[in-house]
């Protein structure tokens, strides 16, 4: 195992090495600056939000009115932040935060931090993701870019050749090594987050979404660590080979993903919100899916609520018409808004499946998603809150406008207060983690597949380098 | 001396491929980005075309209406076409933000602002905002336009083309050679760096002009533009050749030089800019509208109790413009125009006052944030590149003051048919009042500062590098 004899070497020549402390010290001030911060907001966050459906429950709980008006008043829902969010935010910032219920309206899930506030926001945030996500993987470059370079230069590489180390043992020792002591810096953090987060978990499925997030770190660094020794094997020299992973951790971590976010767009271009709505209000009255428009149907409601109750006119019948009718348009309106925003939904998922094939040629792209996804903070958590939202939204009007139907036959009827005491709170269900390792399948596959490529070309191919000397 | 250096390095210039390589790639993803935020604004010009091509179909049919008799039920509509309130609810206009010419080199915040507005007689503050529909994933990657090729990219380029000036010249022995001749090793260095900088402002002045053309295909680009622009963008090139110059000059290997440039880029470009994002996010946190949503359905409320007359003569008293139409018998019924038209003005009046609280709290984040960001030379840069394009807040804000008094004027206009009871004839359609970017214009002065403290930042780190290469022997 002469591998082994390597890459203890390459441990303790580390721990001599004053750079590896400077660099490791560096990367434990950031993360547990990045840890506060992400506690910090978190907590923020909870508050206000807490705090604001406090205020609305309050005002239903208060409530005594006709149920239309109050369907018009409406709630308000706001998108409750999981704990992981203290590691990655993800897309927060960039999504909405509050979901308005109100009667005849559908809406997104409206008012984005990004929205209120400068292109400051645009340079990121220090989260722990994404210390993890381009800050690590440039410690390991400082750390490793010289690994297999150095031997070169200072020409034990022949002595170690002459004394039997083969090239395969040189470069798992080295990349072994050198993963040990990535390990050593990061371990005692994982094991602080883990047992900060675990005890105060509040959603199910946490710990397994920690645990995926903590592996989908180890292999991404396993998979650096290997590529830098690789580059390192294949430099003429020191500096180049800083040179050269220099430049593919640019081009991998702040380029492509751009470019990529750019890319996808092509040919899958996504409407203004002017012509979104315009549809929406014209499939509304022109009907949709072969339907027909909005006087026949009401016509044929009519008609039909006519013959349910054996009734000749409106005035016979022993509910409100208004309030069935009501009910009929805001059914009606729920398919023309799920149609439409549907498409757009559609959209923004072949989007979101193009940045995840990116994923096989840049395992950075795939632990991103992977940590974003893991963590709720992607688009599949956020449209997972916008149906929740939009089925709530629906079930909140509906029973509004049926208390009104089978009450409000009474001029200017008043639904008692227990009505909308009554009215359940929306409680957000956080995907399974099945359902999230559905959704990122295709980060998972590529970078597993980077993973497998690595252990392959060390396994079967390292033997065969032409190591530049 | 300059000139032997110039074409000494001219002719290793030549012979490195790599270099050449690295130059051309540079040329490249500019070029790219280019193309790229050209076909953004574009897009943007096109959702706007359709936008307006919709008013107009509206427009079209809101006249038609007039004359369209055909079935009873039309005729009723027909009788209502030249209503106000009917105008006001099928003819909201449009308030359109065009960009400016250079928004195609620099997109800022233009994909999450919105780029149009429907206006009304009356302002809803709980309706949604009119943001543009976007895939998060793309906003949170950022966008691939030309200020981020400058701001990331060619500081990355000058590292790699700086980082071995002095470390190659001493470990080819070279140095020592210079040294016993009496030649100054510290201007040596400074004259290749000079090189690389002349190659670096005339790489940049090329990209800079195919932005300036591929801009004007679109819009005419204004020299004091395009003049503000260049002079920011030579002078952040200039803060990271002194950066450069002051890193060389501690006289250390390759290695530890180019790892120190590297760190120098992070700390700039990603860690101060997080770190501000991180102390602004908690120390000044956006805040939710829960409150303002709420004020305003109280309110709603509120008013809408408040007997008519007192809605009246608070409306009367606030547009003294419409004194004249005062009609006290009228005035107290909730059947008369100045109860709707009061109810609307006084809720309006009322939650503004706390909107712009609101506001308050919203730009307090944001002028910490422009605060802050004067101190890094790439976040200054970047302010500066999204205020000249017309795609920062700033410009944001002032299309919404401009939409403001656009409500304001649309309001007046049709206000003076309902007060009076009088229906809009078709050709008064035609006058309708129109929406009118004003921009502020671009002047030179607003970027003084800008280009000066760029300046400034660069004379002080070239001192201390100069200082630096004296005091440190080999």
């Amino acid at each position: 195992m002469k591998w082994v004899t390597i890459a203890r070497k390459e441990i303790r020549s580390a721990f001599r090495d004053k750079l590896f402390i400077l660099l490791a010290g560096i990367i434990w001030v950031l993360l547990a600056v990045s840890t506060w911060n992400g506690y910090k907001s978190y907590e923020i966050v909870r508050l206000q939000r807490t705090a604001a459906e406090k205020l609305f429950r309050q005002e239903w709980d208060e409530l005594e009115s006709n149920p239309h008006s109050a369907a018009h008043f409406g709630t308000y829902l706001y998108k409750p932040y999981s704990v992981l969010t203290l590691i990655d935010n993800g897309l927060n910032n960039f999504t909405g935060t509050a979901y308005h219920v109100e009667a005849h309206k559908q809406h997104d899930v409206n008012y984005s931090t990004a929205m209120d506030t400068d292109s400051i926001l645009r340079f990121g945030e220090l989260t722990v993701a994404s210390v993890m996500q381009l800050l690590v993987p440039l410690l390991i470059i400082f750390l490793c870019f010289s690994g297999i370079s150095r031997e070169k230069e200072g020409g034990t590489l022949r002595m170690l050749s002459v004394q039997g180390v083969d090239q395969r043992s040189l470069i798992t020792g080295k990349i072994m090594g050198n993963f040990a002591l990535v390990l050593m810096i990061l371990m005692p953090f994982f094991i602080l987050v883990c047992t900060g987060i675990i005890p105060g978990r509040q959603q199910a499925g946490t710990l397994a979404r920690l645990i995926i997030i903590l592996l989908s770190y180890l292999v991404y660094f396993f998979i650096i660590v290997s590529a830098v020794t690789f580059v390192s094997a294949f430099s003429r020299s020191s500096p180049a080979a800083l040179l050269t992973n220099l430049a593919i951790w640019f081009i991998l971590c702040i380029i492509i993903p751009r470019i990529a976010a750019n890319w996808v767009e092509k040919g899958v271009e996504l409407p203004s919100r002017f012509e979104l709505n315009r549809k929406v209000n014209e499939g509304f009255t022109k009907g949709v899916e072969g339907d027909k428009g909005f006087m026949e149907r009401a016509e044929d409601f009519r008609k039909e609520t006519l013959a349910k109750y054996k009734a000749d006119s409106i005035s016979q019948l022993p509910v409100n018409f208004d309030g069935l009718s009501m009910q009929n348009n805001e059914d009606y309106n729920s398919k023309v808004y799920r149609h439409y925003a549907g498409e757009v939904e559609q959209l923004i998922i072949h989007q979101q499946h193009r940045l995840q094939y990116l994923g096989l040629i840049n395992p950075f792209m795939a632990v991103q998603q992977i940590s974003m996804g893991a963590s709720g903070t992607d688009y599949f958590h956020h449209l997972a809150f916008h149906h929740q939202a939009r089925q709530y939204r629906d079930d909140f009007i509906r029973t509004l406008n049926m208390d009104l139907a089978i009450n409000g036959t009474v001029t200017g009827y008043k639904a008692s207060n227990e009505l909308y005491r009554n009215m359940p709170p929306f409680i957000y269900q956080v995907p399974g983690v099945n359902t999230m390792i559905g959704w990122q399948q295709f980060s998972i596959i590529a970078l597993m597949s980077w993973l497998v490529l690595t252990i392959l070309i060390l396994a079967f191919f390292s033997n065969y380098m032409k190591i530049l000397r | 001396m300059l000139s032997a250096i110039f074409k000494h390095e001219w002719l290793l210039l030549r012979r490195q491929k790599t270099e050449v390589a690295a130059l051309l790639f540079f040329i490249l993803t500019g070029l790219l980005s280019i193309g790229t935020g050209y076909r953004a604004i574009r897009l943007q010009s096109v959702k706007t075309d359709s936008l307006q091509k919709a008013y107009q179909t509206d427009f079209g049919n809101a006249l038609a209406r007039f004359n369209d008799t055909a079935t009873p039920q039309k005729k009723v509509q027909a009788s209502f076409a030249g209503s106000a309130e009917v105008v006001n609810f099928r003819l909201p206009q449009n308030a359109i933000l065009v960009p400016r010419p250079l928004a195609i080199l620099s997109l800022g915040q233009s994909d999450v602002q919105p780029f149009n507005q429907q206006v009304k007689t009356s302002v809803d503050f709980t309706a949604p905002p009119n943001t543009p529909i976007s895939n998060p994933s793309k906003l949170f990657a950022g966008n691939f336009d030309f200020s981020f090729v400058l701001i990331y990219l060619m500081p990355l380029f000058v590292i790699a083309f700086c980082y071995p000036v002095y470390a190659m010249e001493k470990e080819a022995g070279t140095l020592t050679l210079l040294m016993v001749q009496g030649v100054s090793v510290q201007r040596i260095m400074i004259y290749k760096l000079l090189f690389r900088l002349m190659i670096f402002t005339i790489v940049t002045f090329i990209l800079n002009l195919a932005g300036f053309i591929s801009a004007a295909l679109l819009q005419p680009v204004t020299g004091i533009e395009a003049i503000i622009w260049t002079c920011c963008s030579l002078a952040y090139l200039l803060i990271w050749f002194a950066i450069a110059y002051l890193i060389i000059s501690f006289k250390r290997s390759a290695t530890i030089t180019a790892m120190a440039m590297a760190g120098v880029w992070l700390l700039l470009l990603i860690v101060i800019p997080s770190m501000i994002n991180m102390y602004l996010s908690t120390r000044y946190p956006v805040p939710l509208r829960d409150a303002l949503s709420s004020y305003d359905r109280h309110t709603g409320e509120e008013v809408w109790a408040s007997p008519p007359r007192i809605l009246a003569d608070s409306f009367f008293l606030n547009n003294p413009q419409f004194a004249a139409l005062k009609n006290p018998a009228r005035d107290s019924l909730r059947s008369g125009k100045a109860f709707v038209i009061g109810y609307f003005d006084l809720k309006e009046r009322k939650v503004r006052r706390v909107a712009s609280l609101l506001d308050h709290e919203v730009e307090t984040h944001n002028r910490i944030a422009s605060r802050l960001s004067a101190w890094d030379p790439p976040l200054l840069l970047q302010t500066a590149f999204n205020s000249i394009a017309g795609t920062d807040r700033k410009s944001y804000l002032r299309f919404q003051d401009n939409v403001s008094q656009f409500q304001r004027t649309w309001r007046n206009f049709l206000f003076n048919y309902q007060m009076r009871d009088r229906h809009l004839q078709p050709d008064e359609f035609h006058n309708f009042p129109v929406f009118d970017t004003k921009r502020d214009p671009v002047r030179f002065n607003d970027y003084l500062s800008t280009i000066l403290v760029l300046l400034c930042a660069t004379m002080l780190i070239t001192v201390w590098g100069h200082f630096t290469f004296k005091k440190i022997t080999l």
